[in-house]
């Protein structure tokens, strides 16, 4: 196990580089010129081939690529991502509290998602084809369908205007929680549950099973063993389904003016905000490769083949 | 002898669709004795044993009755049949590499069993384990312990189950094609030691198989089974000398004929 660990460790080090570098060589392919972009974003009325070449060279867009690259990424280790053309100030002052906030969003909600969808899996293919299991299904199959940006303000509606029991929007106590958790989570479960509820019923019809039973051994204990069998496709799937909220919250962050990176984000390509988009690329890039080596890690604890492979 | 199983107008189908996969079977199990289930896959052989034990998936239905020293197997309540599971009853199945939870070391469930069983601590498990698995002639017990069962054959983890039934030392053990996925050296250790396994308990076997050869070596009386019913039910000889039904006569046949092969390819005059 520890090899394991350690060559999955070793493996995701170049994997960073390597994203890192198609993300930096791709936002300078865009047909945008930063120094233009920069301009323009400080409402320069005139843009004259003066202006941009002396812009350029203030922000260092002169350099050859590499060197740029490299300057980039060693102020990225030290969590400092440049200036903000638009805003006049450091990005890691822009983004890193909008990234705790959404952080904290997706932490909330993911407990959620995993909670409830092992509860309605386990609970759904201990009773397969029973009124409960169609019941179930039927309504999280109708919650799952449901686009966010349509039952977001629907919930608004209900409970924080007509019923007047929850904040509209913002981000404060734990009420504020609420709403964009459950919204969020909607379009999850609906879907981690089919899974753990599937690969569960695929189990129970396994010779394990049958053995474990023919030996006495008591249901409890039983579907202890199946569920731990049956969590591994959910797993990988799940550790891959974080990183992707804590990028694509854009819906539920702009419908509960939550002010998160998503929010962030989607201002900062509409402004050609090009340090503050690079900063939000490498560090969901970044978050992608730590849940794909936590899923890796957690799929062999349970699987012991994984472990040898 | 007294009669330890009888069953008899055992009728299984499936609720789903109202097939009938058993029809009608009646045995009855003597103490101390091998019976040997015999027919081709499809046969109801499996089924059978699994309706005994109560194991069938739900939307299996059965009626008749499979009577177990006293209690009714088929009406017991459930958590009373549990009980008579494994302790009493005892299967032991074909396929060993798929018989265990894979991602649990093999020790595990012989913990958890003995547990259920007999409240055995996790060291007086082993300890009996350990013990019970040298006699089946598994090298470094305690190492086969911590093992998961892909590190292992299928010849090995067939002895485990059978480790295991000699700890149990239930009434009945019911052997589902134990040696039809092993080749055929391990075939014959496995083979060696259910015969071991009769002489040490006082048992009694229900032993599914097609090869006849091997029902030969250990079955004292023999139920032939096709399409879901009882084609024929008697002992070892009458049924393996003298058939009276069309069905078996062809099944002893075949087997004789592959014999003759098997003894011209080998040009030798052991009979086979």
């Amino acid at each position: 196990m520890r090899n394991y660990v350690a060559k999955r460790i070793f493996a995701a080090v170049p994997l960073f580089f390597i994203i890192s570098f198609c993300s930096f060589v791709l936002i300078n392919l865009s047909p945008t010129d930063p120094a233009v972009a920069a301009l323009r974003a400080n409402d320069v009325p005139v843009i004259t081939e003066e202006l941009v070449e002396q812009t350029r060279a203030q922000l260092g867009l002169d350099q050859p690529l590499l060197i740029r690259y490299g300057k980039w990424l060693s102020g990225c280790l030290q969590l400092n991502f440049g200036q903000s053309y638009v805003k006049k100030i450091s990005v890691s002052s822009l983004i890193l509290p909008a990234f705790l906030n959404t952080l904290k969003l997706v932490t909330v909600t993911s407990v959620t998602i995993i909670l409830l969808s092992t509860i309605f899996g386990v609970f759904c293919a201990l009773r397969e084809g029973s009124k409960a299991d169609k019941g179930i299904r039927g309504i999280l199959f109708v919650f799952t369908s449901m686009p966010s940006y349509w039952i977001g303000p629907l919930m608004i509606w209900f409970f924080a205007v007509q019923l007047n029991i929850l904040p509209t929007s913002g981000i404060g106590n734990a009420s504020h929680y609420i709403l964009p958790v459950i919204v969020m989570s909607f379009s999850y479960i609906g879907f981690y549950f089919r899974l753990i509820r599937n690969s569960m019923i695929r189990n129970s019809g396994e010779n394990y099973v049958l053995y474990e039973k023919a030996s006495g051994l008591p249901d409890r204990l039983v579907n202890r063993h199946i569920l731990r069998n049956s969590l591994q496709t959910a797993i990988s799937g799940f550790c891959m389904a974080i990183p992707g909220m804590l990028a694509g919250t854009v819906v539920v962050e702009n419908v509960f003016a939550w002010p998160g990176i998503g929010r962030l984000c989607v201002s900062a390509i509409f402004d050609r905000d090009l340090p503050v988009i690079q900063a939000y690329i490498i560090i969901v890039a970044a978050f992608f490769i730590l849940f794909n080596l936590i899923a890796d890690l957690i799929s062999a604890a349970i699987n012991p083949k994984q472990r040898e492979g | 002898m007294k009669i330890v199983l009888q069953v008899s107008g055992l009728n299984i189908w499936d609720s789903r669709n109202e097939e009938t996969i058993v029809k009608n079977v009646s045995f009855s199990l003597k103490e101390n004795s091998c019976l040997a289930l015999v027919g081709e896959s499809g046969s109801g052989k499996s089924m059978t044993c699994k309706a005994i034990m109560g194991l069938t998936r739900p939307w299996i239905r059965c009626s008749g009755r499979v009577e177990f020293n006293g209690h009714e197997l088929l009406t017991l309540p459930k958590q009373q049949l549990r009980r008579l599971c494994g302790s009493r009853l005892c299967m032991i199945l074909q396929d060993g590499m798929s018989a265990f939870d894979p991602s649990c070391v093999i020790g595990q469930h012989f913990r958890e069993t003995l547990r259920e069983h007999f409240g055995w601590t996790v060291q007086q498990a082993d300890e009996r384990m350990v013990e019970s698995m040298l006699t089946v002639r598994l090298k470094n017990p305690t190492e086969f312990l911590k093992k998961y069962p892909h590190q292992l054959s299928g010849g090995m983890l067939q002895r485990a189950m059978i480790a295991l039934a000699l700890v149990l030392e239930p009434e009945i053990i019911i052997a589902d094609e134990p040696t039809t996925s092993l080749d055929t050296i391990t075939q014959f250790e496995v083979m060696e030691q259910f015969a071991a396994l009769q002489k040490r308990t006082s048992s009694a076997i229900i032993f599914v198989s097609h090869d006849l050869g091997v029902v030969n070596r250990l079955a004292d009386t023999v139920v032939v089974m096709k399409n879901g019913s009882v084609v024929e039910f008697g002992s070892l000889p009458e049924v393996f000398e003298q058939p009276q039904k069309e069905y078996t006569r062809y099944l002893v046949s075949s087997r004789q004929a592959l014999g003759m092969r098997f003894r011209q390819v080998l040009g030798g005059n052991e009979p086979c």
